[in-house]
């Protein structure tokens, strides 16, 4: 049995997939405890975002804000202290003034990194279709696959969103018109 | 028929190797085509840095073994070891090959892997359809061939009615300037290089956030499936999951169409961009039903040069419907040429081939193909 991906059963989940596929998921949990569960995963998964959004947002931009100030105040009292109480105490504070401020810094790149559920724009695992100079190219992991027009003129490209590209060209020793195609699986 | 190139040596070495050991070629004993030889002219394979680097050339010569006259073929080019999230296929359709007529496919394809995994058996091609005459179809067809060779073969009925018409009415001369203005029509479209991701952003960068921009949409009076409205999400010069609704406006169930999708700079210079498919083979659209079709695909255009193209606006129209009986509908030259696609469009395979006839072989040899048909 062939199971629907992932992501077509998390769309159905929400109630995001379209007509058609909704229509193939659907017969397929018909028949399919596994995948019913999975969409029942998604589904409660759903439901615990919805609660955690509704969570009090965070006024990170003023909490950063009174942060800094804090520092400051800080490294102002320190400059008050006489040099000759202690020499190594300013450099002291001045540093857990800096490390603050890296804290701070890691904190908004921790809140703001791109979560599991973000699109997988950095994913260098998926398979890419592009246009070359000669051919049209399929990448993955490191790998290729290419068909190649070479050197025919004339040749006209055209892509499918269904993960699909065709380079036609008429074959200049037959006549014949050629037509490549490489698809996205 | 199963024809194996036989014996190479390993590929994990730094020379040129033998790349027959790594090509197979199956055809179905029942095969209305038949493999007569396949000469592998130049292919090499060589370790090229960390890489094994496959490059086949092949000319296979195949004939037709039936008693019908041939129109089109596809086989399938699998290379599962090498990239299994993806897989190839060659057509040549605008065939014309009576009962035992010889002829060519050409195959050239590049295959690159690491070293360190090497490549035992990278290559298999075997047949995924033929395309008779009377539009019956021979094969497997796992690429869906069936239907895009019919479409073509239609097209290319459709073009040659109407070069022969141009004939009829303006003689050779006329034929002569029709093929003009084609080439002209040719080699002025705008073309774009497109980079396509399924379920992903193309890009490496992490994924900008887009706006959402609606498809403005051109109807044909006698189109069966009606677009109402879509949208995709716009990031600069990347398209993203484009989502269209139908309605079916025809008698009958329709199983698989496609929506051409045109974009437009900023500049008002139009492109064509791709094709949106919307199918479900075994539960048709029924006559009056809706249906919304969603992509998770990735589009990223630029021009030749490499400039990325901001999108500006979207354009859409039906291109292609198949009923749930097989039978075909596409556009007419004359609401292609009202609603002013031609110039955008990509010729049709025949009218591509004819053109480059008349280009290379001349006005008498032009007609002399017509003829033929």
């Amino acid at each position: 049995m062939r199971h629907p991906h992932e992501e077509d059963l998390a769309l159905y989940a929400s109630g995001d997939l379209g007509y058609f596929h909704r229509r193939g998921v659907e017969s397929h949990l018909g028949a399919c405890p596994r995948c019913r569960q999975e969409v029942e995963e998604f589904r409660r998964l759903r439901r615990d975002l919805s609660s955690l959004e509704e969570i009090p947002e965070v006024p990170w931009a003023r909490l950063a804000a009174e942060m800094k100030a804090n520092i400051h105040v800080g490294l102002e009292a320190g400059a008050c202290v006489p040099d000759d109480v202690s020499v190594w105490l300013p450099a002291g504070r001045t540093w857990f003034a800096y490390a603050g401020l890296l804290a701070l810094l890691w904190l908004a790149f921790w809140i703001e990194r791109p979560g599991p559920g973000s699109p997988p724009g950095s994913d260098n695992d998926g398979v890419v279709l592009a246009a070359t100079g000669n051919g049209i190219e399929l990448k993955q992991a490191g790998s290729s696959l290419s068909l190649m027009h070479g050197r025919a003129r004339d040749v006209t490209l055209t892509v499918s969103t269904q993960g699909a590209m065709r380079a036609r060209y008429v074959d200049s020793d037959t006549g014949q018109v050629t037509i490549n195609n490489v698809y996205v699986q | 028929m199963c024809l194996a190139l036989a014996a190479a040596p390993a590929f994990a070495q730094d020379a040129a190797l033998d790349p027959r050991s790594s090509i197979r070629i199956n055809l179905p004993p029942d095969s209305p085509i038949k493999l007569v030889s396949a000469d592998l002219g130049q292919s090499r394979a060589a370790a090229r840095g960390g890489a094994v680097v496959l490059d086949l050339h092949m000319g296979l010569s195949l004939s037709n073994a039936s008693l019908r006259r041939v129109r089109g073929v596809t086989l399938l080019v699998l290379a599962q070891e090498v990239t299994p999230g993806g897989k190839a296929s060659v057509t040549v359709p605008s065939l014309d090959a009576g009962p035992g007529a010889v002829f060519p496919v050409r195959i050239d394809l590049r295959l690159l892997r690491p070293l360190q995994l090497g490549m035992t058996q990278p290559v298999q091609i075997s047949l995924d359809g033929v395309l008779f005459e009377d539009l019956s179809f021979y094969g497997p067809n796992r690429l869906d061939s069936k239907r895009a060779m019919t479409a073509w073969e239609m097209e290319a009925q459709r073009d040659r009615r109407y070069f022969k018409s141009v004939l009829r009415q303006f003689g050779p001369q006329g034929l002569k300037q029709a093929a003009l203005d084609s080439l002209a029509r040719q080699s002025a479209r705008p073309r774009l290089d497109v980079r396509v991701a399924r379920g992903r952003a193309v890009s490496s960068a992490a994924e900008p956030a887009g706006r959402e921009a609606r498809f403005a949409f051109l109807q044909f009076p006698d189109s069966p499936i009606e677009p109402q409205e879509g949208v995709a999400t716009i990031a600069g010069n990347e398209a993203r999951a484009p989502r269209i609704s139908v309605v079916n406006r025809s008698d009958r169930p329709v199983r698989y169409f496609e929506i051409g999708w045109i974009v437009r700079d900023r500049s008002g210079n139009q492109f064509w961009a791709a094709s949106v498919p919307g199918s479900e083979p075994d539960r048709p659209l029924a006559p009056g039903a809706t249906a919304r079709i969603l992509q998770q695909t990735s589009l990223q255009f630029s021009r030749p040069a490499g400039a990325p193209l901001a999108i500006e606006g979207m354009t859409g129209f039906v291109s292609q419907v198949e009923f749930s009986d097989g039978r075909i509908w596409i556009p007419d030259r004359a609401s292609l040429q009202n609603a002013s696609l031609l110039s955008i469009m990509a010729p049709s395979p025949e009218e591509q081939r004819l053109t480059d006839l008349y280009r290379n072989k001349g006005l008498e040899a032009l007609v002399e193909e017509l003829r033929k048909f």
